[in-house]
């Protein structure tokens, strides 16, 4: 009998171990270092070949933390080691986490940016513009390989440029390009994606083998940013055309920037390697890149040597300081702003009257909600627009930091509602996450400030995404809080598609019944400007006409001075009200240099790989 | 009996019709939908610029453009077929690619934790039962208590900190490689261990007063040859149906484990796609969940009847006829 049990519990030990046996590819081919060194150099006109900065960290709010990360120390593995929001898709023409993984490192385009939003050459070897900036010439060098060794040239770019802007070739998917402003700029790509035209009108033209040239509908005197972005990347047309959706497996992929994918466990890792077929190889410092995903403790991972760069959530922040982990903590702003917005109730006392809107934007002591209650990891926000992407930003005096009590009570009375009395409780919307320290000190405020009594909604944030653009016929009025990122840092970014325009929400009931439906139903945007057609209010109506003004002069000096006025015009309707930026902090291991947090992205992600070194 | 399996199976198709229905149904009231969810979730305007025209392509391309009820049926037409249609999230994947490559992942962990609930729980179970009411008794009840008690994501937590952090035998992160299983394993066979030692503990303990066995001992039977020849076997028949449910109920239910470890599987990819209003992936996952259960309830009831001569006679006298 002992025998047996003996025999049956080892074979259940056997099972219970083979049960473990592992499933993915953890291979990683070696990157040996032999790609051709070539010319690194490159003239473009207004385009600054500026030396790659690092990202300078702006001071934390918090005790005994340098302003700027240290010199690094001697050691390290050659390995960055991070997590990243995802890597879904490694196409860099189809929206997804993967895009932003893709721009990081494992393709490359014509440009590239550096961490002051300037950009260098990259696969380009020269970028001419004519001289009112509405055509574009990039030259690519003649060293440019695949990572399977085959030849890249002009015609692969030109290709790349028709699958992704040719809404045929990426049908049912979220193609990249919707994430940039280009629609607007490259002479009729707008028509081309409402299918008024085709890709030969387009201003995109193949001059010979190594010469693109870029028509533009409107003068553009950054379209080098816009090359450096997702959507100019090269994808190769030979390997798509033989693998269709798996082209971007480890097994299939082909790609053209400092490292390749060599392992993935899917939404767990991915593990990058040096390219050798790169044509700035000897410049790539890191010989690997390990790229998780997840919600895991990025501060025990951190701790326990798995990770060497960890984004560290609010709740452990204080445990990092008190640690001795806090030299390598560093700060970076970030571009994704929290603000409130209005409800589009039926009769909403906030459409009649602006004087409530003011007083609510005046209650609230951003200083206290981003210094205190989130510890420092937020800043306060005056504008709709992150100050980083245009210098006059912060010269805009019409939202003060400090909250005005007073002020706010004047103008509730003013408006009729003393203390808030007579205008019964208004509805806060959330989107999950209602009960944390922000949103209820935020509420607090308000109620302070304006005496209004609110009632607290909290959805889970798929209901709330329609909720917060639903028009309410059932007497609900108020406002909602939610965050918003502009992935473009030039004003004209985070002006394109009317965002935070007054008369999306200050319309008569009809005007808002329309817009609820061309926001949450057909969501065309030919319907949303026919609903903005119903505003009357005068405020609104002359941003309106400012706003056609600056995007007829294209992306131009001349325009950003307009956007000076319109953001200053769209702050004073207080439709839209900002409250803060969020910052990211980050333990970054000391043996790494010139690890660049890209204020664009989500946690601050990095601008790149390639130019990042660990010993 | 196979009578009575074609209707238990028969049984299983129209629940399977019911449960896609109602969860169409619920689907298609819930608030909230992938594209406005995207719109804002990701933080930029991705959405909000996309061209009516590509807008148009899309909804074409997953079918938004049809009627919901005709939606449901090309959805059952293609289910039939295990054809689930691309994810919204995952626009480059099938979904009967994700539950190939998923799908197996959370059915190993779940596999392997009922291993290891068995291999520790049997012989405590046995022990106590043997030991009973002795202080040996006591401290294996007590715990298989805790066993029981403790959710498994605070176990998963108490793992990494012990194990990763502290003594730094196991990585925090990562996945592929069998290290990377023993954390969750830990966790996910806690609960399990403390439910198979309770109940291998009370059912030898009820067979160890049966007459048969007494009489086997007064007989002069060897103690330890009786308990585990006669009663053993007989006590852990039953065990059966404990274990199969316990093993789907694992498979669908890692959800916080695999969040916590980032680990690949079907859990985690269910619960994304809920949150994102992934429909299709949402109703592909249900579909599999539901007949995972409901085929691990009808095999367990086959394997009792075919080890149990009296479940055998009691399924076909009143199930099967």
């Amino acid at each position: 009998m002992k025998k047996i049990l003996a025999i049956v519990l080892a074979l259940v030990l056997v099972l219970s171990l083979a049960a473990c046996g592992g499933s993915g590819d953890t291979g990683t081919p070696g990157g040996g270092n032999t790609g051709d060194t070539g010319d690194t150099g490159g003239n473009t006109p207004n385009t600054p070949n500026t030396p790659n900065t690092p990202n300078t960290p702006s001071t934390p709010d918090t005790p005994d933390t340098p302003d700027t990360p240290a010199e690094p120390v001697a050691g390290g593995d050659k390995t960055l080691k991070l997590y990243i929001a995802g890597f879904q898709i490694l196409d860099p023409q189809i929206w997804s986490w993967g895009t932003h993984a893709c721009r990081m490192g494992i393709f490359e385009g014509l440009t590239m940016m550096n961490t002051d939003f300037t950009t260098r050459l990259a696969q380009a070897e020269s970028l001419e513009h004519n001289d009112d900036y509405t055509v574009w010439t990039a030259k690519l060098r003649h060293d440019l390989k695949w990572s399977d060794g085959s030849a890249l040239d002009a015609n692969d770019y030109f290709y790349s440029f028709r699958r992704i802007m040719d809404p045929q070739y990426l049908a049912g998917k979220t193609p990249s390009i919707v994430n940039s402003d280009v629609a607007n700029i490259i002479l009729n790509l707008s028509a081309l994606q409402q299918g008024e035209c085709s890709f030969e009108d387009v201003g995109v033209k193949l001059i010979d083998d190594y010469t693109l040239e870029f028509t533009l509908a409107n003068p553009c005197d950054r379209f080098d940013y816009r090359l450096a972005e997702s959507w100019a990347l090269p994808v190769p047309q030979t390997v798509i055309e033989q693998y269709g959706d798996d082209w971007t497996t480890v097994e299939n992929i082909v790609c053209n920037g400092p490292f390749k994918p060599a392992s993935r466990e899917e939404n767990v890792h991915l593990g990058l390697v040096k390219n050798p077929e790169y044509w700035d190889a000897d410049n790539v410092k890191l010989e690997s890149v390990d790229i998780y995903a997840g919600s895991q403790d990025q501060y025990l991972a951190y701790q326990a040597g798995d990770i060497n760069v960890a984004t560290i959530a609010t709740g452990n922040l204080e445990a990092v300081l008190n640690s001795e982990y806090k030299d390598q903590l560093q700060y970076y702003d970030t571009s994704i702003l929290t603000y409130i917005g209005m409800i589009m109730g039926k009769d909403s006392p906030l459409v009649e009257h602006p004087e409530i809107r003011e007083a609510i934007s005046l209650s609230i002591d951003r200083e206290v909600l981003c210094e205190q209650v989130m510890m420092g990891m937020r800043t306060p926000a005056t504008t709709l627009l992150f100050p980083g992407f245009a210098s006059w930003a912060k010269d805009i005096d019409v939202i003060d930091t400090k909250a005005n009590v007073t002020r706010a009570r004047e103008l509730m009375a003013q408006a009729g509602f003393p203390d808030g009395k007579g205008l019964g409780k208004m509805t806060f919307f959330i989107g999950g996450g209602g009960t944390d320290a922000f949103t209820l000190a935020l509420a607090q405020m308000i109620t302070e400030g304006t005496g209004i009594e609110i009632d607290m909604v909290n959805m889970e944030y798929a209901a709330f995404t329609t909720e917060r653009d639903t028009y309410h016929s059932d007497g609900t009025w108020g406002i909602w809080t939610d965050s918003w990122n502009c992935g473009v840092p030039f004003p004209s970014g985070a002006f394109v598609n009317y965002q935070f325009d007054p008369r999306e929400r200050v319309l008569p009931n009809e005007g808002l019944e329309k817009m609820g439906t061309a926001l949450t139903g057909g969501r065309a945007n030919a319907d949303k400007l026919a609903a903005m057609a119903f505003c009357t209010d005068e405020a609104a109506l002359a941003y309106g006409e400012k706003l056609e003004q600056a995007y007829a002069l294209g992306a131009t000096p001349e325009a950003e001075a307009l956007y000076k006025e319109l953001e200053e015009m769209r702050l004073e309707t207080y439709v839209s009200i900002p409250l803060c930026f969020a910052r990211t902090a980050k333990l970054v291991a000391p043996t790494i240099a010139n690890f660049n947090g890209n204020p664009t992205l989500l946690d601050a992600a990095p601008f790149n790989f390639k130019d990042t070194s660990n010993g | 009996m196979f009578k009575y399996f074609l209707k238990r199976l028969g049984y299983i198709v129209l629940a399977v019709f019911i449960i896609s229905a109602l969860t169409f149904g619920l689907l298609q009231l819930a608030p909230g939908n992938y594209l406005d969810t995207q719109r804002i979730l990701q933080q930029s305007y991705s959405s909000a610029t996309m061209s009516d025209q590509m807008r148009a392509e899309w909804e074409k391309f997953y079918g938004m453009d049809k009627p919901a009820l005709q939606r449901y049926a090309d959805f059952l037409i293609n289910a039939v077929q295990l054809k689930f249609g691309p994810s919204y999230q995952y626009s480059n994947q099938r979904i009967e690619d994700i539950i190939a490559r998923t799908l197996p992942i959370s059915a190993r962990l779940a596999f392997s934790a009922i291993l290891v609930a068995l291999v520790i729980g049997i012989p405590l179970g046995i022990i106590a039962a043997i030991r009973q009411n002795k202080i040996l008794d006591r401290v294996v009840v007590l715990i298989s208590m805790i066993g029981s008690s403790v959710p498994a994501y605070v176990m998963a937590i108490a793992c990494t900190y012990f194990l990763g952090l502290k003594l730094k035998w196991l990585p925090t992160i990562g996945w592929g490689e069998p290290k990377h299983y023993i954390m969750p394993i830990i966790a996910l066979s806690l609960g399990p261990i403390g439910t198979v030692t309770k109940y291998t503990r009370g059912t030898l303990v009820e067979t160890l007063n049966q007459e048969y066995i007494r009489v086997a001992r007064a007989k002069g039977g060897d103690f330890i040859r009786v308990t585990f020849k006669h009663a053993l076997r007989n006590s852990l028949i039953p065990l059966i149906t404990v274990v199969g449910p316990m093993l789907a109920s694992l498979t669908v239910g890692t959800v916080f484990v695999e969040n916590m470890y980032a680990i690949p599987g079907l859990g985690q990819y269910y619960a994304s796609a809920a949150v994102n209003r992934d429909y299709p992936l949402v109703m592909a996952t249900t579909l599999i969940f539901a007949i995972m259960v409901m085929g691990m309830n009808l095999l367990v009831d086959m394997v009792h009847a075919f080890l149990d001569p009296r479940v055998r006679v009691s399924l076909t006298t009143k199930g099967g006829k």
